[in-house]
């Protein structure tokens, strides 16, 4: 969750989950029952709060503050769904997985606080309208054997 | 507004990208059972690590394609969901600013940093 000065453009937050060892980028274990997903998969719905991150202020910053963040998400899929095939068999491919994905619009609510106690609430009509939303199935690496 | 890889991706790669119940998360797997990171990805920007992520959606928008992969997470099989959603934000001054997010979210079987096969829910933020 990305915010940005509205007068100079400039970013100042940036809440993530950080980078794990491993290198797992901004991904971090959430309960089972945070997501619900149609059995059709054309809905999907992420609610999650207080969720333990940082604030980077900046893209990969080098400074950060501990945060916590709240949202309550909402994919609704449109259309048909796209099957997309491994174009590649490298697996640092960007097209090295096989997926079926329809595309959609999502809209959510967010919240979030950092230790140095700044605060924030999104407004409301916070959409995906005109950028980009999709949700299904996939499998990639060992999966694809 | 402004997408969250799309002023970076498009300069690396000129090209790529620019319930009702409250929960609370918590780590849910040991780190054995971690899930490991998709092989592929890119630097951002000069000095920048390199990242194991893509940004699918619209190449108009500085984004890398509808055909690219939205996991991080390698050796999974199962649900995955990203969207960019924006909007703007108020601070508890009242101070405004314009909000972009990046989130995603997977949810399946994947085979861990020890080797073995688990099921699990991950929010990427």
């Amino acid at each position: 969750m990305d915010l940005y000065d509205p007068s100079s453009g400039d970013q100042v937050h940036d809440f993530n989950a950080d980078i794990a060892d491993s290198g797992l980028f901004w991904t971090i274990a959430i309960p089972d029952g945070a997501l619900t997903v149609s059995k059709n998969l054309k809905t999907a719905h992420l609610h999650l709060e207080d969720v333990d991150i940082i604030d980077s202020f900046q893209f990969l910053g080098e400074n950060s503050v501990p945060a916590t963040v709240s949202f309550d998400i909402t994919w609704t899929g449109q259309g048909a769904r796209h099957h997309y095939k491994p174009g590649s068999s490298d697996p640092t491919d960007p097209t090295f997985f096989d997926g079926k994905f329809r595309e959609g619009v999502a809209t959510g609510t967010f919240s979030g606080s950092n230790a140095d106690g700044f605060s924030f609430t999104s407004d409301a009509g916070a959409s995906s309208a005109g950028v980009f939303a999709e949700l299904g199935i996939e499998r990639n690496g060992s999966f694809l054997t | 507004m402004r997408l969250r890889f799309a002023p970076v991706v498009a300069s690396v790669a000129t090209v790529v990208l620019s319930a009702g119940l409250v929960l609370s998360a918590s780590p849910a797997v040991a780190a054995g059972s971690d899930p490991k990171p998709i092989p592929g990805g890119f630097v951002p920007f000069p000095g920048a690590p390199f990242i194991h992520v893509f940004a699918p959606g619209p190449e108009e928008l500085g984004l890398m394609g509808q055909d690219v992969e939205p996991n991080t997470i390698t050796d999974f099989n199962g649900f995955s969901a990203l969207t960019y959603i924006v909007g703007t934000a108020t601070d508890s001054d009242g101070n405004s600013y314009n909000m972009s997010t990046d989130m995603r979210v997977f949810s399946g079987t994947y085979v861990s940093e020890d080797g073995s096969v688990q099921h699990g829910t991950f929010g990427f933020i």
